[in-house]
């Protein structure tokens, strides 16, 4: 009887952020098959901790639970690659853009964009696909990843710029190079 | 502002994150720095790249059926919906059911001596899903301690001890006036992510023990421990490992607490 009631308002709440719920998974894992598992096992442990949720906006909650049912994933299945270990106090932006740089990022292809994008580490991914993919505030994304707001920022920060680094230099290496 | 002022704030102001202030100044400045304009205007391009750069999202044909399916069947074999069982299996439930009050008794057995039986947990337990169904986690909001700690003066018959653990990531929520079992108690309410904790303090004649885990159920777990003439108990849906480094964490900080 209980357990019905749960089950419709879940169905109701938490069942139409499904799509979303995969759009993360399928960005965090790159691959559809594992965005599936992933999102499956989130779904299910979701619903086991829909008990406490009543009355709080339940995307970022959901969103917390694909994260970080993705981490234990990628731990379990060894698919560890792209982890290097990162350095937080390292500053990667170069400090002097010039006007061609901004131009080129201006109208950068797609394409390269998103290879530069699958190339950063994965914690620094993660933030910028929260923010750009899933429209979220800084204070949103520090909720699903468990970060402090200041690495989120700084997290943030780095991640573009490494993606104006990754987009100037495959440009000047000529454009075949990553194809 | 200098530039190294305003560099740090050129992400924030793309994101839209910055106070109606501090937004201004940065404007003011870029106006007047060709090099920050520059920075700028990458920052600008990088993001929008990325927001083109989305890829749509294709569902899967079938998935959402199939998970749906999958949470149903989570509900259906969840112990409330018994009736709805086949004999066979319910004859496998019961007997689970009994392994697991066999082996139940038997981790409480060895743990004889720090609790004489787990009602403490239950009771923990409903306490703290009453405090999440019925949006009453605080009767005082606050994260600060000096205000939590005077307001349970007068509502219990001892001063409990409020921890502030901002720095590890246990941000205090409040406190409220609860029970667990018959006893008043104090709950002080902390997050982890989402997950609120609530801590029980109750008075206690117990000897002094280390945190242990009493139970773990239904996504919850429930550590106590004993110290200063005081019996602790954490319930949280955070997992188990982590509930008992928070208990470690509050045991080791009232102990160095100086307390009134």
């Amino acid at each position: 009887m209980q357990e019905q009631e749960k089950l419709e308002r879940f169905e109701l709440t938490v069942l139409p952020h499904f799509r979303e719920a995969y759009g993360l998974a399928r960005w965090l894992t790159r691959n559809e098959q594992d965005a599936e598992d992933v999102v499956q096992e989130a779904y299910l442990r979701a619903f086991r901790f829909f008990d406490g949720v009543r009355g709080i906006d339940c995307r970022p909650w959901l969103f917390t639970i694909v994260r970080n049912t993705y981490y234990t994933w990628r731990k379990r299945s060894r698919h560890d690659v792209n982890v290097i270990a990162l350095d937080e106090h390292v500053e990667e932006r170069a400090d002097a853009v010039s006007d061609p740089d901004v131009k080129l990022l201006q109208s950068v292809d797609t394409d390269r964009l998103r290879r530069c994008i699958d190339l950063l580490p994965a914690e620094y991914r993660e933030v910028l696909l929260l923010r750009e993919f899933e429209d979220l505030s800084y204070k949103e994304i520090a909720t699903v990843t468990g970060l402090p707001l200041g690495t989120v920022m700084s997290r943030l920060s780095r991640a573009r710029g490494r993606l104006q680094a990754c987009v100037i230099a495959c440009s000047k290496e000529g454009s075949n190079d990553l194809q | 502002m200098t530039c190294s002022e305003a560099r740090p704030l050129l992400d924030p102001s793309v994101d839209g994150e910055l106070d109606l202030r501090a937004a201004l100044e940065v404007e003011l400045h870029v106006a007047g720095c060709a090099d920050c304009a520059r920075a700028l205007a990458a920052c600008q391009a990088i993001s929008v790249g990325v927001r083109a750069a989305r890829p749509v999202v294709v569902l899967p044909a079938g998935l959402e059926a199939r998970v749906r399916r999958a949470v149903r069947s989570e509900a259906r074999a969840a112990p409330a919906a018994g009736k709805a069982h086949s004999p066979w299996r319910r004859t496998l439930l019961a007997a689970a059911a009994s392994l697991f009050v066999v082996s139940g008794a038997f981790a409480l057995w060895m743990l004889a001596g720090s609790q004489a039986d787990d009602t403490v947990a239950r009771d923990a337990i409903a306490s703290h899903v009453r405090s999440l169904m019925a949006d009453h986690l605080t009767d005082v909001p606050s994260s600060d301690q000096h205000t939590v700690k005077p307001w349970f003066e007068g509502k219990l018959d001892f001063a409990p001890p409020v921890v502030d653990l901002t720095d590890a990531d246990y941000p205090l929520v409040g406190g409220r006036l609860d029970y667990v079992g018959d006893e008043p108690a104090a709950a002080i309410v902390y997050m982890r992510r989402r997950h609120p904790i609530n801590l029980f303090v109750r008075r206690s004649t117990g000897n002094v023990d280390a945190p242990v885990l009493t139970r773990s159920t239904r996504g919850f777990a429930v550590v106590e421990w004993t110290s200063g003439g005081t019996a602790y108990c954490a319930v949280s849906d955070i997992s188990a490992d982590e509930l008992t480094a928070f208990a470690t964490l509050v045991r080791d900080r009232t102990a160095s607490a100086p307390q009134r």
